[in-house]
């Protein structure tokens, strides 16, 4: 692969599935810091 | 009519993710994003990830607040965001989405078909003598080219098909929020990752997959310069997402009162662009590995989307090795990826009939029927079906110019303080909110125009014997003459919609 393309595919997979880990992260921690507070309501 | 059931909610935020992960997951993941990303390479992705940030998040986001802040359907929501005077605007949205669920089922109805027979293959691959599979191959046989003219028109196949997929829908979706739409997405979508990841390593580790990749990534500088590219990216952006279908306010008016629609929002969003872009990373390595040369590759990707996906890569996965197994596995997820889509639009017709105090489980036998006659047409003949994906396509352009301008009208900051901000830990800035609802409604504007002016038809407007051009599946005719109905019949019904889903 032409290095071109090597940089364009660390740009593209950083910002694309970077970003969806990053989200999915702060989503688990959010979770995990709001049952570990006891706010966690049942439904 | 029934009495008033209890109102139901996802289990938490995971199941608002799986079905806005399910919602925005379709065909045009695996069918358009490859296809236009392969041609552009990364120039295209850098601006499609940029026309997320832009355009699709902060639709998303308005349209899960609404759906949450009044907990109704489409007509409700937007009615009581709107007023009566604006009322229209909702009862049009909701009528887009409607023509898209009743094509959509009909790709359903195709992609489970093509499984069948990637299972068929499979079969005869491993325990017969794989003779079908040499029939796939045989570029002089043509066999994939006749199955899916033969299945593509006037085809009891087609319509079988469809309407098995479609009360699948309905049984679904008759169990309820919790029992049936959570339920099924939390084995759909992990599935579905799964499975492209799976096509993906096989395709990037065949000879000249890597060659696909090149042209996926590859940013080329003076590509930015080209103004297609934009329009490309940002309305491949639109109709990936679900920005401004209203599906969100359907999901987000099951919501949890306590969910936070900002995170929500971003999460679902960029799991959608992931997705696509997973799809595209196994279908163009697979494209450039199978193809005789790199132009016949790019000649493949410029063939169109049920061209590439009916005819082209199952022709593709028959020639290599192991083939009959991948090509199974990709037309899996093709069918999971239909299946996840078409149930939240099934839905949020549900949405509105419960709203009406119809039973959900007389509401989905309702909407099921609903989309097996009104999709008939489709199913039955492909320049139905590509007409109507044409003119509603386009027609969710208009959806979300109507959704920004009633945050506009509503006031953008007002809106994000009052509908998005409650309960959201993660926050966004006012002032890209209301930027964001000011460019879509302009952009919006211009995008229209803009697909209208493209001259996809020789007449746009009138035929050669000067008149109305309305046969023409692609005119311009056709659109402004079935958006022209879909108006008389919002502002027609108007006062009793309002009087029956936005009073009451």
């Amino acid at each position: 692969m032409s290095q071109a393309a090597v940089i364009g595919m660390i740009i593209c997979l950083t910002i694309t599935f970077g970003g969806f880990f990053t989200f999915l992260m702060i989503a688990l921690k959010s979770d995990k810091d709001k049952s570990d507070a006891g706010t966690e309501v049942k439904d | 009519m029934s009495t008033q059931e209890k109102p139901e909610e996802f289990s938490n935020r995971w199941g608002i993710i799986l079905a806005s992960l399910g919602m925005a997951i379709g065909a045009g993941n695996l069918w358009r994003f490859p296809r236009i990303a392969g041609e552009y390479g990364g120039t295209f992705i850098i601006l499609w990830m940029f026309f997320l940030i832009v355009w699709s998040i902060p639709l998303l986001m308005a349209e899960l607040a609404i759906g949450k802040y009044y907990r109704k359907g489409t007509l409700g929501a937007l009615g009581r965001l709107g007023g009566k005077k604006f009322n229209w605007m909702g009862i049009f949205v909701t009528l887009v989405t409607m023509g898209i669920a009743f094509y959509y089922s009909v790709v359903t109805g195709w992609s489970f078909r093509y499984f069948i027979l990637n299972t068929q293959n499979l079969v005869d691959y491993i325990f017969g003598s794989g003779a079908m599979n040499q029939k796939f191959a045989d570029p002089n046989v043509n066999f994939m080219d006749s199955f899916w003219a033969s299945l593509s028109n006037s085809s009891w196949q087609a319509v079988l098909c469809y309407i098995f997929t479609i009360t699948i829908a309905i049984w679904v979706l008759g169990k309820g929020i919790k029992q049936g739409l959570e339920k099924v997405n939390k084995i759909l979508i992990p599935t579905l990752f799964i499975l492209l990841m799976v096509v993906a390593a096989f395709a990037i580790q065949m000879p000249g997959g890597i060659e696909g990749l090149e042209y996926l990534f590859t940013i080329d500088v003076e590509l930015f310069k080209d103004p297609t590219i934009w329009i490309e990216a940002i309305t491949d952006s639109a109709w990936s997402t679900g920005a401004g279908w209203g599906l969100m306010i359907t999901i987000g008016s099951f919501s949890r009162k306590k969910e936070d629609v900002t995170l929500n929002t971003f999460l679902g969003a960029f799991g959608n662009n992931s997705a696509a872009l997973l799809a595209a990373m196994a279908i163009l390595p697979a494209v450039f590995a199978m193809a005789a040369t790199s132009t016949e590759a790019i000649d493949f990707l410029h063939g169109g989307n049920t061209a590439l996906v009916f005819t082209i890569l199952p022709q593709l996965f028959a020639r290599m090795t192991g083939g009959p197994f991948l090509s199974w596995l990709f037309f899996g997820a093709f069918a999971m990826a239909a299946f996840s889509s078409i149930l939240p639009m099934m839905q949020l017709i549900i949405r509105n009939l419960t709203d009406y105090n119809v039973s959900k489980k007389r509401a989905a036998i309702i909407t099921g029927a609903a989309c097996i006659i009104i999709g008939l047409p489709s199913a039955w003949n492909l320049d139905i079906f590509e007409n109507q994906d044409w003119v509603w396509g386009v027609g969710l352009l208009v959806s979300g110019i109507f959704i920004s301008f009633l945050i506009m009208r509503y006031g953008p900051a007002k809106f994000k303080r009052e509908f998005i901000d409650e309960n959201s830990d993660f926050k966004v800035s006012s002032k890209y909110f209301a930027g964001m609802i000011y460019f879509i409604f302009f952009a919006g504007l211009f995008l229209v125009y803009w697909w209208m002016d493209q001259g996809y038809s020789d007449y746009p407007w009138f035929d050669e014997n000067g008149n109305w051009n309305v046969i023409d599946k692609f005119s311009n005719a056709t659109i402004v003459t079935q958006w022209g109905i879909a108006l008389i019949i919002a502002i027609v019904f108007n006062g009793w919609v309002y009087k029956k889903f936005v009073k009451k």
